[in-house]
């Protein structure tokens, strides 16, 4: 059974000739375990779906299912949910936000375990107005967990974290995925961020799917050889087509196995190589379009 | 279904401020204006100074200010403080996914409800205080003229706690509608002022009954009634009358149970 499964959603805000497309036939699934990455650029409909999915906004056509169930109030409540900025009331402590915020789910919960689950235990009394952003996102991510959940929608998770929020971030993300085996659905505009992090990745863009799978089948496929070698003449005759001169070296498509018979020739050459790595293509190709050609 | 009240309560008790102005400023104030009446006016006239009014009587009076247009503008924030909180602060994305909306948006009303219900005490109570409480520790003599009951006190204390639920669901409707606080807290301020007028000019056509589906009128008509004497509304116009109060709450929260449960929450 997978933890979350999109079946044709459709969304459009607004009527007529000044309605604008956010979801078109939308379909894929999540599988259970694990952390599925959402990537897209603005207005490719990220935000559109995960509030779908938390049940803010409903879906003109199409259909969300949790865990084999249709969503509803009572499925949702396996679900921890932060949608875009973490919204709070300013006149609460962190504290009893989290008790407001749980009692409001019918759940017990220590909110002091929860606060130093994410770095905020030294926070506990202090009014969320007076949060920055990131404390806010992390606050958001302690919300979120409310209720041990069995799945989480966080929208932008690291918006606003400095970077040892950041790592601590990942790490808390790894460990609740991993460890609490809650599937964890992100989106994100760092690319790197969600490369690090996820195992899955769904590409949206103008509210259709682009490209689905894990990560390992997305990334390859276009990885190069980058050769700093000299002469660089003789690995472009070597190579032929397959080679393109790229940062000051020499970029060849070639099959990892076909590797070391490649670098041994070069050498019997008389071709000084002074470094060599593997370029990967990473997710940003499917937002130039390489993937396509 | 589990309706989340003590979880709404928790939130508003934080919400110093606007709980003050929309539940406790009504009664501190004529608390505190009846209260100088006692103190003031005695002295003023010298010695010994009989009590004109039934302190029942006048606690049925203190009871009426909630239909006071300028009282309702302070029930109108208290009403906000509970309807638009989520619209102003962006947090319907923390609590709808893992709830039914219409428990979300009844906790609110359970929650209006109670806090009007304990604000009418305490206007009744400080009026009781008030007309008690002075004449009695200085020896002034309490006349009964005219008299009133206890249970004339419960019927007035139910009308004013049905217009306060009135207005608190035009105000939960509006704010639906609108999602801001100054969208819901003007038109309900207005209508107040509109509504107050309109009875003005009814009652000087001698067409008052035609405006009893309006909830200050009905108040009024049911008021009159309680109240008893010449010119009070009839048996029959007060039922009717209490029947549209009831009718405007189960109108305007409906309508805003069913705007709520259908409404996409982009940007609250």
């Amino acid at each position: 059974m997978e933890a979350v499964e999109v079946e044709g959603v459709s969304k459009r805000y607004g009527r007529g000739d000044r309605a604008v497309r956010a979801l078109a036939g939308l379909s894929f699934a999540v599988p259970r375990g694990g952390i599925f990455g959402l990537l897209g650029p603005n207005g490719a409909g990220k935000s559109t779906l995960m509030r779908i999915v938390a049940g803010l906004v409903f879906a003109d056509e199409g259909e969300v299912l949790l865990f084999g169930e249709r969503a509803s109030a009572a499925g949702r409540r396996r679900l921890g949910a932060m949608i875009e900025s973490a919204n709070f009331y300013p006149f609460l402590t962190a504290a009893e936000t989290l008790e407001v915020l749980s009692r409001t789910s019918g759940c017990r919960i220590a909110a002091g375990t929860l606060l130093a689950r994410v770095g905020l235990a030294a926070a506990a009394n202090r009014r969320v107005g007076t949060f920055s952003l990131g404390m806010k996102q992390r606050l958001g991510i302690a919300a979120a967990l409310i209720g041990e959940p069995d799945l989480l929608l966080l929208d932008e998770p690291a918006n606003g974290l400095d970077p040892p929020g950041t790592l601590e971030l990942r790490k808390l993300l790894r460990a609740l995925a991993d460890e609490d085996g809650i599937t964890i659905i992100m989106s994100s505009h760092l690319l790197d961020e969600v490369e690090r992090l996820c195992d899955r990745v769904a590409i949206l863009d103008r509210g259709t799917l682009k490209a689905e799978g894990d990560l390992a089948s997305l990334l390859g496929g276009g990885e190069q050889l980058w050769l700093d070698a000299s002469p660089s003449e003789r690995v472009l005759a070597r190579v032929g087509e397959r080679g393109r001169p790229h940062a000051g070296g020499v970029a060849v498509s070639i099959a990892r196995a076909e590797t070391p018979a490649l670098l041994k020739a070069l050498g019997e050459e008389g071709v000084a190589i002074y470094e060599a790595r593997w370029l990967r293509p990473g997710l940003e190709r499917f937002f130039r379009g390489e993937e396509s050609r | 279904m589990s309706i989340p009240l003590s979880a709404e309560l928790l939130k508003q008790r934080r919400q110093g401020a606007a709980m003050a102005w929309g539940f406790l400023a009504v009664p501190a104030f004529a608390t505190l204006f009846a209260f100088g009446l006692e103190l003031v006016v005695p002295a003023a006239g010298g010695a010994h100074v009989v009590a004109s009014v039934h302190p029942l009587r006048s606690a049925i009076r203190a009871v009426a200010i909630a239909g006071d247009p300028f009282a309702q503008l302070f029930y109108a924030v208290g009403a906000a403080a509970f309807f638009a909180v989520d619209y102003r602060y962006g947090t319907w994305r923390q609590i709808v996914p893992r709830n039914r909306r219409f428990a979300l948006l009844f906790a609110k009303m359970l929650g209006f409800a109670l806090c009007a219900a304990a604000s009418l005490v305490l206007l009744g109570a400080g009026d009781l205080l008030a007309s008690l409480v002075l004449p009695l520790t200085r020896g002034f003599a309490l006349t009964d003229v005219p008299p009133a009951t206890l249970a004339s006190l419960t019927l007035a204390f139910g009308t004013s706690f049905l217009e306060l639920l009135a207005l608190g669901g035009t105000v939960a409707l509006l704010a639906t509608l609108t999602r801001s606080t100054l969208g819901a807290l003007l038109p309900a301020f207005l209508l107040s002022f509109l509504l107050a007028g309109a009875e003005a000019l009814l009652n000087l056509s001698g067409n008052a009954l035609a405006a009893l589906p309006l909830p200050t009128l009905a108040a009024d008509a049911v008021r009159s009634w309680i109240g008893g004497g010449d010119g009070a509304a009839s048996v029959g116009a007060a039922a009717i009358a209490a029947a549209a109060l009831v009718g405007w709450s189960v109108l305007t929260y409906g309508a805003a149970a069913l705007v709520f449960a259908r409404q996409d929450l982009t940007t609250e």
